[in-house]
């Protein structure tokens, strides 16, 4: 609203007209002043808003210190309370004795004590019976392990699209296209646990009490509030590269123990040679993924495949084998499925056709 | 239990909430002794009744030690804390069907004092009169209103905070205070009148 058109209730509700009359500053009284000057029609709101402003009163009771400090104690109570029930709930009795002895006090005084005793063993003499008869009898019913049930979460990044997420623990995750994510809800109270298919990089929240664990199949990355990328498609090498802090890599099937990464290092896990390999990596290169970039370092013609398909969203057949040791290189800055193909065939002498979602190479 | 002065009331609030929301009652004593007087005395503004005031503020204060597994990081705490009690005022005034709340505004002024906003600033003349009026004209409204021109006014909230703590939008709490304003306006103009009248 415009202050030309206020009325005196707006006079009253404007927070700098309050305090230009409770407490006048430079700056409101020569907002003020100017503004009555330009609309002396408003000179008598002005003078009743003011009257308001200044008069306007409640009435109020200073509560006694008594009745404060009665209000707290009464609080700290029914706190103690409600902490007294939480313990005495698990406590229930379960043996049969203490449920026998229980009803013992209910009977009259000056019993037996000796025909209590023969009661008493009689009942557990009649009672062991009947559970062996039972289980003599009936087929043992298969105890039943009622487990607390486990909410997964999962994310997918669908072909064609990476997504950010952020976790329940506060750490960030950016997932490339075709990749997946599966972890408990909430994670449990002493670990974070996540399944990996596909490539995402971690920027893992700091909780020393509940490791951050990555598993990709046979392979478990364990960290503590770092950052670090994993790689790990279905058919292809398993690549960990850690850019800060520390992570240890964990596989199943060799009994080594662990391998420690430090910042920078990298580690790559081939599978069909059983073993981890230390290797370099190229922070920029590993990480241009989440930049919109593909980068090609001599990479052979599968993997090319693999990445072109997850990134466009497309199926991309070779009509005939290319080249066993065909390798490619290059760098595609958020360019479209026709630029990255046009670039790479220069290299690799191939031909491309694109229909839909439907990509045919021709190599010569 | 004696209330002293302690160590923990010089904790900033956003501390304290932290506290609590990690399950000390420390947390929680200090947010009761930051703000239980402030609290007081807003409640009893909407209602004279102090022990209804009392049961209010202790059931604020026990829910949020209850939930406090739940509590978010709170933005603005005292937001938070002056928010549960009008809810809880305004939920438990409508259950107790027998108490009105326009019974309140007629009994006498007795132990209680008048406190216009101006007190606390330069001392202008005081217009007694007025302001007793004014005070009982305010006390007469709706209590939406009433809460409004509290919040905004006494308490000093500003309209985005009165907006989350009334659960409506901002249009909306201008307008329950424009028309607040408006009725209290009318005392003035009488008085006005009855002056320029009789002189």
């Amino acid at each position: 609203m415009c202050k030309r058109d206020y009325k005196t209730e707006d006079f009253v509700l404007d927070p700098e007209f309050q305090k230009w009359v409770l407490s006048p500053d430079t700056a409101t009284k020569t907002y003020w002043e100017g503004y009555i000057n330009q609309n002396p029609g408003k000179h008598k709101d002005i003078m009743l808003a003011r009257k308001l402003v200044l008069n306007i009163s409640r009435r109020t009771k200073e509560v006694e210190e008594s009745r404060i400090a009665e209000t707290w104690s009464n609080i700290d109570q029914a706190l103690d309370k409600m902490q007294m029930n939480e313990r005495d709930k698990p406590v229930i009795p379960l043996d049969s004795y203490s449920s026998i002895r229980r009803f013992e006090s209910q009977k009259p005084i000056g019993y037996n004590r000796s025909m209590q005793f023969y009661r008493l063993v009689g009942i557990l003499v009649f009672a062991f019976t009947l559970s062996f008869l039972v289980n003599l009898f009936f087929p043992q019913p298969v105890p039943r392990i009622v487990e607390v049930p486990v909410v997964y979460e999962e994310h997918f990044a669908p072909p064609g699209v990476k997504s950010n997420l952020t976790l329940q623990d506060g750490s960030k995750v950016i997932l490339n296209s075709g990749s997946s994510l599966k972890y408990i809800k909430n994670f449990e109270s002493h670990q974070r646990v996540l399944e990996l298919v596909g490539e995402a990089f971690f920027e893992v929240a700091k909780d020393e009490n509940r490791p951050f664990r990555v598993k990709t199949g046979p392979v478990t990355t364990t960290a503590l509030g770092t950052s670090f990328n994993i790689k790990a498609y279905e058919n292809e090498s398993i690549d960990i590269a850690l850019l800060t802090g520390l992570v240890a890599v964990d596989h199943e099937s060799t009994s080594s123990k662990s391998v420690n990464l430090e910042k920078g290092q990298g580690l790559r896990i081939d599978p069909d040679v059983d073993g981890m390999k230390k290797v370099a990596f190229n922070g920029d290169k590993v990480l241009a993924w989440t930049k919109k970039t593909i980068v090609f370092d001599h990479t052979p013609m599968p993997e090319i495949r693999r990445v072109l398909e997850n990134w466009y969203w497309v199926k991309i057949h070779f009509s005939n084998q290319p080249k066993r040791d065909l390798e490619l290189s290059g760098r595609f800055h958020d360019q479209t499925l026709k630029n990255v193909l046009e670039g790479l065939s220069y290299s690799a002498r191939f031909e491309f056709n694109i229909e839909n979602d439907q990509v045919t190479l021709v190599f010569k | 239990m004696k209330i002293q002065a302690n160590p923990l009331s010089c904790v900033d609030e956003d501390v304290l909430w932290q506290l609590l929301r990690e399950g000390e009652r420390k947390g929680l004593e200090g947010l009761y002794r930051l703000y239980s007087r402030e609290l007081f005395k807003y409640g009893l503004t909407l209602t004279h009744d102090e022990d209804f005031i009392q049961d209010c503020i202790q059931e604020v204060f026990i829910d949020l030690w209850k939930y406090h597994l739940n509590l978010q990081k709170a933005e603005n705490v005292k937001v938070y804390v002056f928010k549960s009690l009008s809810h809880k005022i305004y939920r438990e005034s409508k259950k107790r069907s027998k108490w009105k709340w326009e019974e309140l505004g007629e009994d006498s002024f007795g132990d209680l004092s008048v406190e216009s906003k101006e007190g606390e600033f330069i001392s202008v003349q005081q217009e007694k009169n007025l302001q007793i009026k004014l005070a009982r004209g305010l006390e007469k409204l709706p209590i939406r209103q009433k809460q409004a021109i509290q919040l905004l006014y006494f308490e000093q909230f500003s309209y985005e905070e009165v907006s989350k703590m009334m659960g409506i939008n901002l249009r909306s709490v201008y307008t329950l205070a424009w028309k607040a304003i408006a009725s209290l306006k009318k005392h003035v103009v009488s008085l006005l009148f009855n002056l320029t009248f009789w002189f």
